[in-house]
């Protein structure tokens, strides 16, 4: 199997990873008054701040896994340790705490269907929990996914999510969202090429948004809401 | 100094010239010793004023020791239009040291749009960090977008670290990552509506300098 042909299979939103619960901040930017012709400006947003500190976290695991894996004497609890510090590192950059479990949910039910078609020992097994950043960039790396895939997949999957949560929230013309989600490639390529070099923890940004963080706060105990966050 | 005790002084912040211009650079360094409590306060707020093609930046970093509490009641930071200023906030805390930190950014004097700010906040606990943020507000750049600040322009906030029991407001309240503490934010367009804004930081931790009771 080709890098590439799992890069599909990775993006693929049929993907069981529960990520269909997810709005990416959508509905409560939707319901904190948002129009839906503003949905491009919120994915420029989202791709500058909380999407490129998730990429670079996501690009620093995948390194932090293939290193491990392939350099010989490195102990299989040293490859959990550090990625466990790639998970804090994304962990206190983002200050929602309901966004933090948001994502903790997605990457546990990743890695339990990831688990079941690649070989992810000893992190599979590993006390989570486990963001979904960190759980997209191993089994990115596992499948073989450089850095640049990686980062591109994080970013397409996160644009996909807002555009698929808005199309269901405020039905419009589905046309118009696949027209914003490939005007949104500028701006994802732009992302992949400000974290494909990340290698350590200390290369990933904090970049904040503070009404990203706000609503998806508020969300948590929104009542009637149609997606988790 | 306005107030001192054996182990506690209380101490205002007055800036005694025209702050803060174009090139202006500001540091402030304080650092709490082992089992000492200090309540700082601002006197005034402070505007940063059209640079004139130069930035500015005001950098401040807290250190407490073991058993340190620290308050810290700051006025106001207005970005004026043409500023460009770069704020830095680091907090250093022993493991069982507390603070409360106030910190209000106001984009924009009346009937502006504000400068570009770049504010940068990292607080560590027992030297590994619990929150980092990096907010790149440019009235140029994505600042007004929806999920940035959209409208707002004040951003109000107040952190209460280490054992420091929050108050509970009507503003947003975070988790910090670790049990490290609580961080109330209230965004908004009239700092005069912030629910923030009664918040009396200098008193709100008095309590955390008690001596622990055998209840908690």
């Amino acid at each position: 199997m080709t890098a590439s042909y799992l890069s599909l299979l990775l993006a693929d939103g049929r993907l069981p990873t529960g990520a269909h619960t997810q709005s990416a901040g959508v509905e409560p930017a939707l319901r904190h008054g948002m129009r839906v012709d503003e949905v491009p400006a919120y994915l420029r947003v989202r791709l500058a701040t909380v999407v490129e500190v998730e990429a670079a976290a996501a690009v620093v695991a995948g390194h932090v896994w293939t290193s491990g894996v392939v350099r010989a004497g490195c102990g299989a609890s040293t490859v959990v340790e550090a990625l466990a510090e790639v998970d804090a590192a994304w962990r206190v950059r983002t200050l929602s705490d309901a966004l933090r479990e948001a994502s903790d949910l997605l990457g546990r039910s990743y890695l339990r269907t990831a688990a079941a078609v690649w070989d992810l020992t000893p992190f599979a097994t590993a006390a989570g929990p486990w963001c979904r950043a960190v759980v997209l960039g191993v089994v990115a790396a596992e499948a073989g996914l450089d850095a640049e895939q990686t980062a591109r997949l994080v970013a397409y999957e996160d644009v996909q999510t807002v555009v698929a949560a808005a199309l269901k929230l405020e039905p419009f013309d589905p046309s118009v969202g696949v027209r914003w989600a490939a005007d949104a490639a500028v701006a994802v390529e732009a992302l992949v090429s400000r974290v494909v070099d990340a290698r350590t923890t200390t290369d990933i940004p904090a970049h904040s948004a503070p009404l990203v963080e706000e609503w998806g706060q508020h969300h948590k105990t929104s009542e009637r809401r149609l997606f988790r966050a | 100094m306005v107030g001192s005790a054996p182990d506690r002084c209380r101490i205002g912040l007055l800036a005694t010239t025209a702050l803060l211009l174009g090139g202006d650079v500001v540091e402030l360094e304080v650092r709490v010793g082992p089992g000492a409590r200090l309540d700082l306060f601002d006197v005034a707020g402070t505007v940063a004023y059209h640079g004139r093609g130069e930035a500015s930046a005001w950098h401040v970093r807290l250190e407490l020791a073991a058993g340190a509490a620290l308050t810290y009641a700051c006025e106001p930071f207005v970005v004026g239009d043409g500023a460009d200023v770069t704020r830095t906030l680091d907090v250093d805390l022993a493991p069982d040291a507390s603070a409360v930190v106030r910190d209000t950014v106001v984009l924009g004097r009346t009937g502006q749009r504000g400068g570009r700010l770049r504010s940068v906040t990292a607080v560590r606990v027992g030297g590994r960090p619990v929150l980092l943020e990096d907010q790149r507000l440019d009235p140029d750049g994505l600042r007004d977008a929806p999920g940035m600040l959209g409208a707002h322009r004040v951003l109000d906030t107040v952190a209460w670290l280490g054992p420091a029991r929050p108050e509970p407001t009507a503003a947003t309240t975070y988790a910090l990552v670790g049990g490290a503490g609580t961080l109330s934010r209230w965004l908004g367009s009239s700092l005069a509506d912030s629910p923030l804004h009664r918040v009396d930081v200098g008193a709100t931790d008095a309590a955390v300098h008690a001596a622990p009771s055998p209840a908690r």
